[in-house]
């Protein structure tokens, strides 16, 4: 848990005294994750060997060069939300970006705004929104930061409209071996940040990928990210007081629609027939237990009002339908939504449920309560999932995630649930999608196995009938790489150019051996 | 540390959401003003939010760290201001404040805390009743041009408890007079305790000496309820707070406590104050912690986590929303000629004025730092006065307003009124 002789120096030298510990009190801090511990039991292990605070693209260079002259790992963090940001081997240092907190810059006219990797998306939201500008959210919530997210997933509440994952531009990026790469318009001379691709060879697929490379090949120090219209208030229209808020938009300009379908087929029917015609702002299938717990200010208060929400809460779809031109865009596609859902059977749901998911529609334009995902039993996630392919597809994984979740249920280990709660997203207008079945456990090692093995056991189901498997994260790609024409050789082939010493969070995108190979055969 | 295995659910289960860190994502106004914890703003490394206190505090609990001086730095660094704990709860069935006391209890009682800066505080308390070093016998000086009737002698309805700072510091002490003269104008039937007033303790508990903050609120306790007075006002928000917030588990309190501006908004509403005088000025006010979250009557709950987080019996927890938040803004609108311009960080998201929970002490230039966060943002609004109604609040903005070079003027709301009143 130490670094080699000499780092630490070197490290203050570049950095300050007071922008770098190693001491237990600090590094602690950056030791515990929620999901390694069920999962790994390894949490505490490793202890950071120090934490550095850099203040500028050129500090986080100095760090990785020193990381890489020295030999010690390093993981960027962003809000430190995510496992891979705690460190799972020896002499690792985190590098948090604290004090890279600005907003460089917002172009209005060109729509993108430049920022550091600790502005969080509520912070460049309220700056946005005063110009009728905004940026979508995830459901990790609006404190996590702008720039990590977009590294991992980026996938927001609106990407229905605003698109998958299309919002970062240029970006200035330190490689593992230190040098600075700059992409989209940033690789020209003189060319700005508000371009993502850029002429010949294009990066930004290197930045992160499919979901993110977790820190395996450097840090970015500044994005581009991209700006979309919204018609809605200056300041965020929050009414109430803690814990019983409710987001409440002008009617003329934002209605949200939820409806309750026969089947989870009629709710991706009517999906495919939103997108087609080309309305809706957001669109999700939303789970019961996701939908009651974001509507909880207790524990106590979700298992009063399970039993009897399980019951009436069922393949409801939410569609937040917002005048980005003008008010007549709602009347148009709220007409347009209403000859959909009759054509799908399906029927507004009452007050009552009205009342419960009114919210959904503030969560589409800033995540602000989705940590109450956690509220029902402590610990949460997402049980398969992130299998990103079309809404048939979509339909056909939850088959394959519920029987393992119903299993893990019956043994007592997840919260029962008989409304099989998936997340269902539209993306692109449709175009594709992916479920969250979202399951509930407690914190304990047994639960943690469960869902671990069930989240390994949905990857190989789904790659047995020919499906895309549920998002593989870090060794997991073992699994998946042979069978989708074995691209894990090629993401470790750029990870071993890219990062020949293998200090830039070892272990992703994926470990550099695999561990779920059998063990070589002993000699007689 | 025994005193913590009751809340080792929470702190296995903190999700590192980072919520604690900032002000709601559906209140936050600005890049600038989007923060919630003055520690972690200003520290920086994440040991010094709720997220890294609980982390550290899981590490001692299951020996993975000792307790050495950074340790010990980390977990005193804390304002106790409760910021975490309104925004953490918001989400998660965690107690992040109540964890946040009790390691300093746990400190205490295993000889490590509290730190060599709040000694002379707690050695005053102990020896003269008072954090100030002042003799127990000009405890009363403030009151001395005032009739109140004095309770060791005779009987009121209601007892105006004045607190060490409003006693003692030739500067507040103003505030104190202006409070009691107004309200005996009014007619109300009100008396003091003159030098048999004691410490409410509030800092001693805050630094984690939980023995001799025991005492003091027993013995105050007992005395209120001897005097056998319907009600208890105080101007200071701190022992505000700690009488609502953590006296009741000492003991059954036979009396209602009242922050003097909620009488003033009372009498206001009564018809009984009427301002005569026009104070043109644009204000803005600030939410002291123990008078807003840190006000809230304390509900007390002694059981266990069972199945899936469930407390057992089922726990009311206090979210930070009923402090006494509206009563000093009727005040401020009901005076002609106050315009009032709020800050973005307000209520139950207030930001910390930076000298609570033994941090002026210990830390002066960290709470000088959170000083100065709060005037930069009371300076947005426009206003010419940063307004409040807590003398630790008032001391520490005011050094900050000072050093800031006076850009911003630091009032008591109290000696508006009095302005107000053409007196
Ligand atoms: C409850 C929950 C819901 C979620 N919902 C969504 C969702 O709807 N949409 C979505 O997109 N994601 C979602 N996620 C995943 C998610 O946590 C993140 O995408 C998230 O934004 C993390 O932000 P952070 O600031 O905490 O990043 P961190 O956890 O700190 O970092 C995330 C990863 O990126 C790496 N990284 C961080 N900063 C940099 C950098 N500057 N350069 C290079 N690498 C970096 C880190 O090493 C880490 O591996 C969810 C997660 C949870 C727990
Ligand atoms: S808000 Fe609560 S659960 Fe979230 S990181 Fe802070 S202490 Fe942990
Ligand atoms: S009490 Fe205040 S200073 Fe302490 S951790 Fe909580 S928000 Fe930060």
């Amino acid at each position: 848990m130490s670094l080699p002789k000499g780092a630490y120096q070197v490290l203050e030298d570049v950095l300050g005294p007071e922008n770098i510990s190693d001491d237990p009190a600090i590094t602690t801090a950056y030791s515990y994750m929620w999901l390694l511990y069920i999962t790994h039991a390894q949490s505490g292990k490793y202890r950071p060997a120090a934490v550095v605070l850099p203040s500028s693209t050129e500090e986080v260079q100095a760090i990785i060069r020193i990381a890489n002259r020295y030999g010690f790992n390093y993981i960027p963090v962003g809000s430190n939300l995510l496992p891979p940001t705690i460190p799972v081997r020896p002499d690792t240092i985190i590098i948090d970006p604290k004090r890279m907190n600005r907003i460089l810059e917002i172009d209005e006219k060109n729509m993108y705004a430049v920022v550091e990797p600790y502005v969080s998306y509520a912070q460049l939201q309220a700056e946005t929104h005063k110009i009728g500008l905004t940026i979508t959210t995830p459901e990790a919530g609006s404190q996590v930061s702008v720039v990590a997210n977009n590294m991992f997933q980026g996938m927001g509440g609106m990407a229905h409209k605003f698109g998958y994952n299309r919002g970062i531009l240029g970006v200035d990026w330190i490689l593992p071996n230190g040098d600075l790469l700059k992409i989209g318009s940033r690789g020209v001379p003189n060319g700005g940040w508000f371009w993502g691709d850029c002429a010949g060879l294009n990066l930004k697929g290197l930045v992160r990928a499919d979901t993110g490379h977790c820190g395996g090949l450097g840090m970015v120090t500044t994005m581009a990210v991209k700006l979309f219209p919204y018609p809605g208030p200056r300041i965020f229209p929050c009414e109430g007081a803690n814990p019983n808020f409710v987001a409440k938009f002008p009617e003329d300009r934002f209605k949200i629609f939820l409806i309750d379908f026969p089947t989870k087929r009629k709710v991706c029917d009517a999906m495919y027939d939103i997108g087609h015609c080309e309305i809706g702002a957001a669109v999700h299938a939303e789970g019961a237990n996701w939908m009651l717990a974001s509507d909880c200010a207790s524990v106590e208060e979700f298992w009063e009002r399970w039993p009897d929400f399980q019951k009436k809460w069922k393949n409801i779809l939410a569609v937040t339908i917002a005048g980005f031109s003008s008010p007549r865009q709602v009347e148009y596609e709220e007409k347009v939504l209403m000859e959909i859902i009759k054509e799908h059977g399906g029927k507004l749901v009452d007050e009552e449920l009205y009342k419960v998911g009114y919210n959904a529609m503030g969560e589409a334009f800033r995540t602000g309560l989705s940590n109450r995902l956690y509220r029902p039993a402590g610990d949460f996630f997402v049980m398969g999932g992130f299998g990103f392919d079309s809404l048939d597809h979509t339909l056909k994984s939850s088959e394959i995630f519920w029987p393992i979740i119903e299993d893990a249920y019956k043994r007592g280990l997840f919260v029962e649930d008989t409304t099989k709660s998936d997340w269902i997203n539209s993306y692109q207008m449709g175009h594709f999608s992916e479920v969250e079945p979202i399951v509930y456990f407690e914190h304990d090692l047994k639960a943690g196995e469960a869902f671990l093995l069930g989240y390994i056991k949905t990857i190989t189901d789904a790659l047995a009938k020919k499906m895309h498997p549920s998002w593989p994260l870090g060794a997991m790609n073992y699994i998946t790489g042979p069978a989708m024409c074995n691209y894990h050789e090629l993401v470790l082939g750029l990870k071993k150019l890219l990062d020949p010493r293998m200090t830039s969070n070892p272990g992703y995108p994926l470990p550099e051996t695999n561990p779920f190979a059998p063990p070589p055969e002993q000699e007689k | 540390m025994t005193g913590l295995e009751k809340y080792r659910w929470d702190l296995v289960n903190c999700e590192r959401c980072s919520m604690c860190k900032w002000v709601h994502p559906w209140k936050t106004q600005s890049h600038r003003f989007a923060k919630v914890c003055p520690s972690v703003s200003k520290y920086l490394f994440d040991a010094y939010s709720a997220q890294g206190r609980f982390d550290v505090i899981r590490g001692l609990l299951e020996g993975e760290i000792e307790v050495t001086d950074k340790v010990l730095e980390v977990i005193y660094a804390c304002t106790l201001c409760g910021g975490c704990d309104v925004t953490c709860k918001f989400s998660r069935d965690m107690e992040p404040l109540e964890i946040l006391h009790q390691i300093r209890i746990e400190l205490v009682k295993s000889g490590k805390g509290p730190l060599p800066g709040h000694k002379a505080a707690l050695d005053s308390i102990k020896n003269y009743d008072n954090p100030w070093m002042q003799p127990r016998t000009r405890r009363s000086n403030w009151a001395r041009k005032l009739k109140a009737k004095d309770l060791t002698k005779e009987k009121a309805k209601i007892l105006y408890y004045a607190g060490c700072t409003y006693s003692y510091n030739p500067d507040l002490q103003i505030v104190a007079q202006n409070t009691l003269s107004l309200l005996l104008k009014s007619g109300l039937d009100i008396g003091v305790l003159g030098n048999k007033e004691i410490c409410c303790a509030s800092p001693v508990l805050k630094v984690g000496e939980e023995d001799l903050y025991h005492d003091f609120a027993k013995k105050n306790i007992q005395t209120f309820n001897e005097l056998g007075v319907d009600m208890v006002i105080t101007s200071c928000s701190g022992c505000f707070g700690i009488f609502t917030n953590h006296y009741p588990e000492i003991g059954k309190m036979n009396f209602e406590v009242v922050q003097g501006v909620q009488l003033l908004e009372k009498l206001i509403n009564e018809g009984k104050i009427n301002f005569r005088k026009k104070v043109p000025m644009t204000v803005t006010w600030h939410d002291p912690c123990h008078m807003g979250r840190g006000g809230e009557p304390q509900n007390i709950w002694n059981g266990t986590r069972t199945k899936w987080g469930l407390s057992d019996p089922p726990r009311k927890r206090n979210f930070g929303a009923n402090g006494v938040y509206d009563a000093p803004r009727n005040i401020l609108n009901a005076i002609p000629g106050i315009k009032l311009a709020e800050m973005e960080r307000i209520r139950e998201y207030s930001w910390c004025c930076g000298a609570g929970g033994g941090v002026k002490s210990a830390f002066p230039e960290f709470a000088n730092w959170s000083a100065r966060e709060r005037i930069e943002e009371a300076k947005s609004t426009g206003a010419e006065a940063l307004v409040t109604a807590c003398p630790w609040c008032e001391l520490n903005l005011g050094e900050g307003v000072k050093a800031d070079g006076d850009k911003i003027k630091m009032l008591s709301l109290i000696n508006i009124v009095t302005e107000a009143l053409g007196e």
